[in-house]
């Protein structure tokens, strides 16, 4: 079953099959880790919103349609609909009001405490100044990049996702690309970290 | 800025691109320092980014969520056959002071000069000044939920915008 693909493993879950809620999952798991990670810049959300995409997962299952996209498309998009709202409500927009700036009340992130305290220190500086200017972009710019640039999805994928025309999706990357300029400019490029 | 050409060196930076319209796309970045300028600006924004590298979710995370898969079937089975009696008691006594507002009234809509005029026509006759100030409530709360209806959608959808676009 390991192999099986993703839309066969949807008409199994469809049926209720746990084994192939695993598979997905194990095959799923690091890529919306990481997407609600970034947009979130919180571990602690996370790791609670990546639990409620695939509980949605599972439950929804029978709306998935092949015909209508790709199982990635329809994960992500569950994906994004649910960190978009848990971000949208009261208890963060009032932890940065007027800007988007969520890591000054929700960081927590604690995934490099096992590694030299020296290397993990510079990492978390430099993890939490990325996490800053990803932060300071308005939603609509910061699910395109990272949605492109972590998760390395076409634009074409991102539109069907985003459910906004492609020509769209590239203004905004290029939007986006133009704050980051500024927001990343103290951070140089370190291939040793 | 060759702004024409932005969407294209998007193109040629993520590989989108046929190997045709990618060596045109550098042919022309090759001539054109703005573009290659842009290009660098995307690399390097690119590089920077990746340097926040992935995390894995904790290892238990797959055992929560299967816990909470059979949890949340009979959670729910049993909040459909849920009691409606609240409902149906405020419906209810919405209903009696309706009727309560209109018997308070419906007298005094006969003291008022179109009356005359109207107490004649057959459909009003056969409603009496009862019926016809229940219709009058009807139509003024259609008016009313019509008026707010757009406020009420504009209110939510600028409240999603104001997440949404910053």
């Amino acid at each position: 079953m390991e192999n099986k693909p993703d839309n066969d493993l949807m008409n199994l879950i469809a049926e209720k099959n746990t084994l192939a809620l695993k598979i997905l999952y194990r095959r799923y798991e690091t890529q919306v880790f990481n997407f609600i990670h970034k947009y979130t810049g919180s571990r602690g959300i996370a790791q609670e919103l990546i639990q409620e995409t695939f509980t949605r997962v599972w439950f929804a299952s029978n709306t998935f349609n092949e015909r209508k996209g790709s199982f990635k498309g329809w994960l992500y998009t569950i994906a994004l609909n649910i960190t978009r709202n848990e971000m949208s409500k009261k208890e963060y927009t009032q932890c940065f009001p007027g800007s988007h700036d969520a890591l000054d009340c929700i960081k927590d992130d604690d995934g490099h405490k096992n590694e030299n305290p020296e290397t993990a220190f510079a990492y978390s500086e430099l993890q939490h100044a990325i996490s800053n200017a990803l932060a300071k972009l308005p939603p609509y710019l910061k699910e395109v990049i990272i949605l492109k640039n972590y998760q390395q999805m076409k634009f074409k994928e991102i539109a069907e996702v985003t459910h906004a025309p492609e020509g769209t999706v590239k203004a905004r990357y290029h939007k986006a690309v133009e704050l980051l300029k500024n927001y990343l400019n103290p951070i140089e490029v370190n291939h040793h970290v | 800025m060759c702004n024409e050409n932005k969407n294209h060196l998007l193109t040629l930076y993520f590989h989108e691109g046929t190997n045709k319209e990618e060596q045109e796309i550098q042919n022309h970045v090759d001539q054109c320092s703005e573009c290659l300028e842009y290009m660098l600006v995307l690399e390097k924004t690119d590089k920077v980014l990746l340097q926040w590298k992935e995390e894995k979710p904790l290892p238990n995370t797959l055992d929560l969520i299967l816990e909470n898969i059979p949890e949340t079937l009979p959670t729910q089975a049993e909040e459909v056959p849920g009691s409606p009696i609240a409902p149906l008691l405020a419906l209810f006594f919405s209903i009696i002071g309706i009727f309560f507002i209109i018997s308070l009234v419906h007298d005094k809509i006969t003291i008022l000069p179109f009356w005359d005029i109207l107490k004649d026509i057959f459909p009003v006759r056969v409603l009496g000044s009862f019926g016809v100030t229940a219709i009058l409530f009807f139509l003024v709360g259609i008016f009313v939920t019509l008026a707010l209806t757009p406020v009420l959608i504009m209110e939510t959808q600028s409240k999603k915008n104001r997440y949404y676009f910053g």
